[in-house]
């Protein structure tokens, strides 16, 4: 049976400040300008759920079910 | 643990306080060489230290460990033909060295979890991850949302019931399953269709190894309707055959352009016990169409064994025979054969075997 893992890299809830610092948007989330790419909600600390890039593109998630589901979906680049 | 159990009563009694010992070894042995059994114990461990001590440090290693070992060991009971599904799962802490920017892959995704006393979301929300991004893969673009919802929702609710803890699978059930089923009529047909299959035992082990094995044949091409209705024509195939009732003649082979797939049904016993030419007929039959699989689905009256313990090791030899014959004369390897349990469209239990055949012609 093959042993081949999917590996998840997992933020830990008392670092999102440290995350948003290191990936050098800080600031944009202070000043309120990321945006979840599913509902379009502004993405704060509280909120915040997953990341994934897209053609080079940053795309934030927002913790609505709803929007967590849509965003893994569309994950894969499988859907147009 | 039961089989553990059983294993150190049987050493006990066969060795006496010698048998603890031995046992003890056993277990520990088997536990430092299955990297998901000893996450498990690790995660114990750092739960506890977590509870006394309130470090971080120790709830991420709880963490990592308890999502680690409870998916990892979970999708071990999720036959997909061969190989379990879906992949295995490995939880890294993102980190990034001081003063340099962290990169983020294309297509990766990273999310961010709850603390500790929230688990129950950490799991739902990786096992999600995980089965969206590790199954279906190749066909996605071809399904339409219901559909494709319908099947991820089944494969992360069995891997979450395969977790064994109620509270992830009731938190599952209410907040993601019941409300994306309850949006659309359409998605409560797809999903009554996907349950129905499920639990006749032909979700991952037909319906996902036939899905699999299109997604090679279609690599590469765009998505068509046509494509769509092959696959939808292919749930509504076993869907039929799941809903099935006693002497009702249904569908046995799915012919498509890039789907050739055919069933043999052994479900009535005094079909069987009168011989095995009809169905070896049956296969002759669908060789002759140059069907890319041949399934045998037995379904073995679970009751049968207690009231008749005579015919149903008859039934159970002529099943056997079969096997063999379909091995002996066709010259068709076996690809797997998997046992479990379900039940019938009646409500009753069965025991249950699936063998699938590859023809020859297929490699060639």
């Amino acid at each position: 049976m093959e042993r081949e893992k999917e590996v998840i890299r997992s933020i830990y809830h008392k670092d999102v400040v440290n995350f948003f610092e290191s990936i050098g948007l800080s600031r944009e989330l202070e000043r309120g300008e990321i945006r979840c790419s599913v509902c379009g909600e502004i993405i704060t600390l509280n909120n915040f759920r997953a990341v994934t890039r897209k053609s080079e593109n940053l795309l934030f998630c927002c913790n609505k079910e709803s929007c967590i589901h849509k965003f893994v979906s569309h994950l894969r680049g499988d859907k147009a | 643990m039961i089989s553990f159990l059983a294993t150190l009563i049987e050493l006990i009694s066969k060795y006496g306080p010698w048998g603890i010992f031995i046992g003890t070894i056993y277990y520990l042995l088997k536990v430092i060489l299955d990297e998901d059994r000893s996450a498990a114990w690790r995660a114990r461990i750092y739960k506890a230290v977590y509870k006394i001590s309130g470090k971080s440090e120790a709830e991420k290693k709880y963490i990592e460990n308890d999502i680690n070992s409870r998916i990892n060991l979970a999708r071990r009971n999720i036959p997909f033909g061969k190989e379990y599904l879906p992949k295995a799962i490995k939880v890294e802490w993102f980190e990034s060295a001081e003063g340099e920017t962290a990169r983020i892959k294309e297509d990766e995704i990273v999310v961010r979890l709850d603390p500790a006393e929230s688990q129950e979301k950490n799991i739902v929300l990786l096992a999600n991850a995980l089965v969206k991004q590790t199954s279906l893969t190749g066909i996605r673009h071809i399904l339409n949302e219901p559909l494709e919802l319908s099947m991820d929702l089944n494969l992360i609710r069995n891997l979450l019931k395969e977790v064994g803890d109620r509270r992830v699978l009731d938190w599952f059930l209410r907040n993601e399953y019941q409300p994306n089923v309850d949006k659309s009529e359409e998605m409560k047909e797809w999903n009554g269709k996907i349950v129905e299959i499920d639990e006749r035992g032909l979700f991952t082990r037909l319906l996902l190894v036939e899905l699999d094995e299109y997604s090679k044949r279609v690599m590469g091409k765009p998505a068509s309707s046509e494509m769509f209705d092959e696959i939808a024509g292919l749930v509504d195939f076993l869907y039929k055959i799941s809903t099935k009732a006693y002497a009702q003649d249904v569908p046995l082979d799915y012919i498509t352009q890039n789907i050739k797939i055919g069933v043999i049904l052994v479900g009535e016993t005094s079909k069987i016990l009168s011989g095995i030419e009809n169905y070896l007929m049956a296969f002759a039959y669908k060789i002759q169409q140059q069907l890319t699989s041949v399934y045998v689905i037995v379904w073995d009256k679970e009751f049968l064994g207690n009231i008749d313990p005579e015919t149903h090791q008859k039934f159970v030899e002529m099943t056997e025979s079969l096997d063999k014959n379909i091995q002996k004369f066709f010259r068709v390897p076996k690809d797997f054969e998997l046992k479990y349990t379900c039940a019938d469209h009646a409500g009753n239990k069965r025991k249950a075997k699936i063998s699938r055949y590859i023809p020859e012609y297929v490699s060639q």
